[in-house]
């Protein structure tokens, strides 16, 4: 304790002693202090980068979280090796990741340029595909810059979104027009709530929006319709390979087979979807009305179905091929591209009586030949629905449309596209707006999602 | 949630129909704590059900790429529900 007391002593008298040489030795002189000034015209949190009039806001989050009997980001087993319940199949998933933002606004002669960027740094199990993976040796998320992230020191970055406001202008990765503004998540945590238009990541495009006053505005856009994370589903050649679905005869192996958990893919570079390159973008738009009693929008899209040859499906991750030879597509010609399209209304009613800050949202989509705008979720839809239980075996197949080419194997006739029907009748879901970062809520509240239910209608229906 | 490909089992169709369409439907449940601004703990329940447009039954395995028997199985609807616990703090 004297030797604490010492020191304390020591070091205090040592100071004033360094202090009072300065006031001795220096001039005194006054230098203007750099403090960061404030930016208060974009609201809280902005602040000027030094020595220039853009003002900029750091943000993000910090999330860790588990799923029990399910996926990453409360994935339901609705397919893959937990819909199964095999030995491969991982019953809970966790993953942490921490989100970074950057927001910045520069007050110029056009109005406001604005720059936003996000982008999270997460580390969990192999992709979201909730089982160690029998197909271990294959990385399913190497396209989307995703690394073999189940083991220590890696990890994946996702690019959330990127993008640029000018003069009404938007380009870069953004909201698509024809989303609502809660995108999938009226109130939930999970990213698998079918319904709801997801594109709450982003999706890279060109838009160009209307303010018309009184809180009522139009948005045009053009999105980009290459991967089916955003806009596609799969296109099925039912008589690609060796045999299809027809005859009533359900194979696995080839191309156009709408087999089991995922025999045709969940990923456009996967086995089996028929679905060709990018040709035309998805053409999408809203007129929107945000007032003090709430929000109502109309969204509409336009997507081209754009399949590939008459005798094969995609398998682009080998070899191009997928039970035909390559070689001598063209020879057999392709269906020609059929045009189909989506419409969803939204409305969201604030100031309900249940308590401050709660709301309704809820929404409803209708799509031809683009069943991506029903089912929502903001990653890749899987290809298939695949639930068992015991030997009681559920399924249903995603398309946006089937074709069937001239097969040497099955002799069927041959059909250009085909558009499938998807329609969310009560994509509906009220909650309690207590979402983090919103209300102070010292007790626990109950956010309910009410049914959602997605009916999607093929036009294949193959006679037994 | 692929797999490659494999074979599938042997669809019977005197008994079957091969309708791919079919409907899906969710109800699920949030229940979040806020103690402080912008820091949330929440629990979620999701259950989701499948209702399929296939009917009869399908003999041997649906696909040979999952471990699954060498039976016969009847098509029919199933469900499942999840779990999500979350902290989430937004800064």
């Amino acid at each position: 304790m004297k030797t604490i007391k010492c020191l304390v002593l020591g070091s205090a008298a040592g100071l004033f002693a360094i202090s009072g040489a300065r006031a001795a030795d220096l001039p005194v002189k006054a230098k203007a202090v750099e403090y960061v000034r404030i930016c208060s015209r974009y609201g809280a949190g902005f602040f000027y980068i030094p020595g220039t009039d853009t003002c900029i806001k750091l943000g993000g989050y910090l999330r860790a979280d588990v799923t029990i009997n399910g996926g990453v980001y409360d994935f339901p087993f609705y397919n893959g090796e937990g819909a199964i319940r095999d030995r491969y199949a991982n019953f809970y998933t966790d993953r942490s990741r921490v989100a970074l933002t950057v927001d910045t606004r520069t007050a110029t002669e056009y109005g406001v340029v604005r720059t936003f960027g996000q982008a999270g740094f997460s580390f969990g199990p192999f992709n979201y595909t909730s089982s160690i993976g029998l197909a271990a040796s294959v990385n399913p998320g190497a396209t989307a810059g995703l690394v073999n992230n189940d083991t220590s020191d890696n990890g994946y970055v996702g690019v959330e979104t990127v993008f640029l406001q000018f003069a009404g202008f938007t380009f870069g990765k953004s909201f698509s027009a024809f989303s609502s503004p809660w995108h999938g998540y009226p109130g939930n945590n999970t990213s698998f709530l079918i319904g709801g238009f997801d594109s709450v990541t982003g999706v890279n495009n060109v838009q160009y929006s209307w303010q018309f006053g009184n809180g009522v505005s139009a948005t045009i856009g053009a999105d980009d319709s290459s991967a089916n994370a955003f806009n596609r589903t799969q296109i099925i050649n039912a008589v690609g390979g060796a045999a299809g679905i027809n005859g009533g005869v359900v194979t696995g192996g080839a191309g156009g087979n709408i087999g089991f958990s995922g025999a045709a893919s969940a990923f456009v570079t996967g086995v089996g979807t028929a679905y060709g390159g990018s040709s035309v973008p998805d053409f999408v738009g809203n007129i929107r009305v945000d007032q003090a009693w709430g929000l109502f929008q109309i969204s509409g899209a336009v997507h081209d179905n754009h399949a590939a040859y008459f005798n094969n499906a995609n398998d682009v991750a080998t070899t191009f091929n997928f039970g035909q030879n390559q070689a001598g597509a063209v020879n057999f010609g392709h269906p020609n591209d059929v045009y189909g399209g989506a419409v969803s209304a939204a409305l969201q009613i604030k100031n309900i009586p249940t308590g401050a800050g709660d709301d309704i949202k809820m929404d409803a989509s209708w799509s031809r030949g683009a069943s991506k705008y029903t089912l929502g979720t903001s990653g890749a839809d899987p290809s298939s629905f695949d639930i068992l239980n015991g030997t009681r075996f559920a399924m249903g197949v995603v398309t946006d449309a089937i074709y069937s080419g001239i097969s040497p194997n099955n002799g069927n006739p041959q059909t250009g596209l085909q558009l499938t029907n998807g329609w969310i009748p009560t994509g509906h879901r009220a909650c309690s707006a207590a979402s983090p970062g919103s209300a102070i809520t010292r007790r626990p509240r109950h956010c309910t999602a009410t049914p959602t239910l997605l009916t999607l209608v093929s036009p294949l229906r193959a006679a037994a | 949630m692929t797999h490659g490909g494999g074979t599938g089992g042997v669809f019977n169709p005197a008994i079957s129909s091969c309708d791919p369409g079919f409907a899906v439907s969710e109800i699920g449940m949030v229940t979040r704590w806020t103690p402080v601004k912008n820091l949330a703990f929440s629990a979620e329940v999701l259950y989701a059900y499948l209702k399929t447009n296939m009917s009869g039954t399908i003999t041997n395995a649906p696909s040979s790429a999952l471990p699954l028997a060498l039976t016969s199985y009847t098509f029919g609807n199933n469900g499942t529900a999840s779990l999500n616990l979350r902290v989430q703090r937004n800064y």
